[in-house]
């Protein structure tokens, strides 16, 4: 290794552990600043979560709509036979696919429901339609789907056609609020991480001052004296970050199955899943950013004052 | 080695601290610099240190106009000029040889040299048995001779004490002008600044007499 590299690393290495001393020589007051930080990172970093996974959800709903076609019931002759009308709509360029479900299976599904089995068994006899489920070629386009929902129900034998997507405009709605609150409380993190790490930082300088003034007698350069700030500031975003993503899991996992239940509630498999490494190492990396650019800032301020005047 | 031409110094208070002063100290001088307390000698030394800029008129040491330096360039100045203080401005939480081994360290030199230096400066001030010590244990002598190792170690051109031996007793300040004597020998140029003139007596060199910022005696030369 040449010499110029060894001695920059064993520098920094060696601020690195003086800061890291400092940090443990006053526990409490380190431990406290980085569980400010974490419970600042935490925040965003738990809503972050619950609104992606409710968006992998929603986005396949919004992106994949369907109609429900209630067909006539009975056996009149004028109706047609479900299976081959939904051949029929096949060859409509705008449906991409048809999925038949007849009385029975619908009454089988109802039947495994909870609380429906008693109330089936005391129906005298199966009063579900036959349902084909339409998947339209539209997509999102949400007009084209809901002009197509209308021809269909004019179509001869269909009862209804219901397209239901309300609900869903109103959840995609909702996940949009919640993406955009996620940005707000991130937004809100990094003003709380700058102004915890300036004001941890502004005290260091304070207890170090007469240390930062020989420094500079005796020929310190600016980067020579912001290095340990530096360092402070890194290091307290690093452990703060640490901690979040341990806090966020911990979180995540206390509301798992609560989750659970009550997704399965609505029929649904949705769960919330943890922060991945790829995000925690994203969002350690934004806080230590901020961390430098903060000490940075407040060193410099203080570095103003040393200028000869 | 270091000349003021015309140099005034004002305060942003209006203060007048200096006015019109100009002097040349030649390379390997010994000089003091003398005057009542606010004569302008710690004003004088500060601007020498880089401390402080001229108002008016230049400060050239070495050669080097210190009103050009800019950023790293002050620092590695400062590299070359070994500053005493009076009040020692040692740091309390490091050991004698941690604070002798600062100029030294900001200066990136490799440990092993750095260990070395340091021996030499506090064997060459009698303290290097107290080297692994925390100033706070030692005497006020004691402290000011880790002051003046601090201020040689990285072997400095110029060696300015503002008042080093202010709070000593004559016989500790008379050693300690004998340290400073011995730097002088290695063509190390020397000013100090006091109000004892008992030294003045005993010692044949330069005086530069301050008296309300002005020169009154001194060389006036430049």
């Amino acid at each position: 290794m040449p010499k110029q590299i060894s001695v920059w690393l064993s520098r920094h290495l060696q601020v690195l552990f003086d800061t890291l001393g400092r940090l443990c020589k006053t526990p409490v007051t380190s431990v406290m600043t980085i569980l400010v930080l974490a419970i600042a990172i935490t925040l965003p970093m738990i809503l972050y979560k619950i609104v992606d996974s409710l968006e992998s959800v929603t986005a396949n709903w919004i992106d994949n709509p369907r109609i429900s076609l209630f067909l006539e019931s009975g056996t009149d002759a004028d109706n047609p036979d479900p299976v081959e009308f939904g051949q029929k709509l096949l060859q409509n360029p705008k449906i991409e696919d048809v999925q038949y479900i007849s009385p029975e299976q619908g009454l089988a599904e109802f039947y495994n429901l909870d609380g429906f089995a008693e109330a089936i068994e005391a129906l005298p006899s199966n009063p579900l339609p036959p349902l084909l489920i339409v998947v339209p070629a539209t997509g999102r386009d949400n007009d084209a789907t809901i002009i197509l929902a209308d021809e269909l129900e004019n179509m001869q034998g269909v009862d209804t056609a219901v397209y239901d997507q309300q609900w869903l405009n109103r959840l995609a709605a909702i996940v949009d609020l919640f993406q955009r609150g996620v940005l707000v409380l991130a937004c809100l993190m990094g003003i709380g991480i700058v102004l915890v790490i300036s004001n941890t930082v502004r005290l260091g300088i304070i207890n170090r001052a007469a240390e930062i003034e020989i420094i500079d007698q005796v020929g310190g350069t600016h980067a020579f004296i912001r290095r340990p700030f530096l360092y402070a500031g890194a290091l307290h975003c690093f452990f703060g970050a640490l901690f979040a993503w341990g806090m966020t899991n911990m979180t995540l996992y206390l509301l798992a199955s609560p989750v659970s239940r009550l997704a399965s509630l609505y029929e649904s498999d949705f769960m919330i899943g943890w922060i991945s490494p790829g995000i925690a190492l994203i969002v350690t990396a934004v806080a230590i950013s901020l961390g430098l650019l903060a000490s940075r800032f407040t060193v410099d301020r203080h570095l103003r004052k040393l200028k000869p005047g | 080695m270091i000349r003021f031409s015309q140099v005034s110094k004002r305060y942003p208070s209006g203060h007048e601290a200096l006015s019109h002063v100009s002097f040349t100290l030649v390379k390997g001088s010994f000089t003091f610099l003398t005057g009542h307390s606010g004569a302008g000698k710690s004003t004088l030394l500060k601007l020498i240190s880089l401390s402080e800029l001229a108002t008016r008129g230049q400060v050239l040491v070495a050669d080097k106009n210190l009103a050009r330096l800019k950023g790293n360039r002050i620092a590695a100045y400062r590299r070359t000029i070994g500053t005493v203080f009076q009040e020692h401005k040692l740091l309390h939480d490091r050991t004698v040889e941690d604070n002798v081994a600062l100029p030294l360290v900001v200066a990136g030199t490799d440990h092993s040299e750095t260990q070395r230096r340091v021996r030499a400066a506090l064997d060459k001030v009698g303290l290097l048995n107290k080297a692994r010590r925390y100033p706070i244990t030692l005497s006020g002598g004691e402290q000011q001779r880790v002051g003046i190792a601090r201020a040689v170690v990285g072997r400095p051109q110029v060696i300015l004490a503002d008042e080093p031996t202010g709070n000593l007793d004559p016989a500790l300040a008379d050693e300690i002008m004998q340290l400073f004597l011995q730097f002088n020998q290695v063509d190390i140029t020397v000013l100090i600044a006091t109000h004892d003139y008992r030294h003045l007596e005993r010692i044949r060199c330069g005086v530069l007499a301050l008296s309300d910022g002005r020169l009154v005696s001194g060389e006036q030369d430049a």
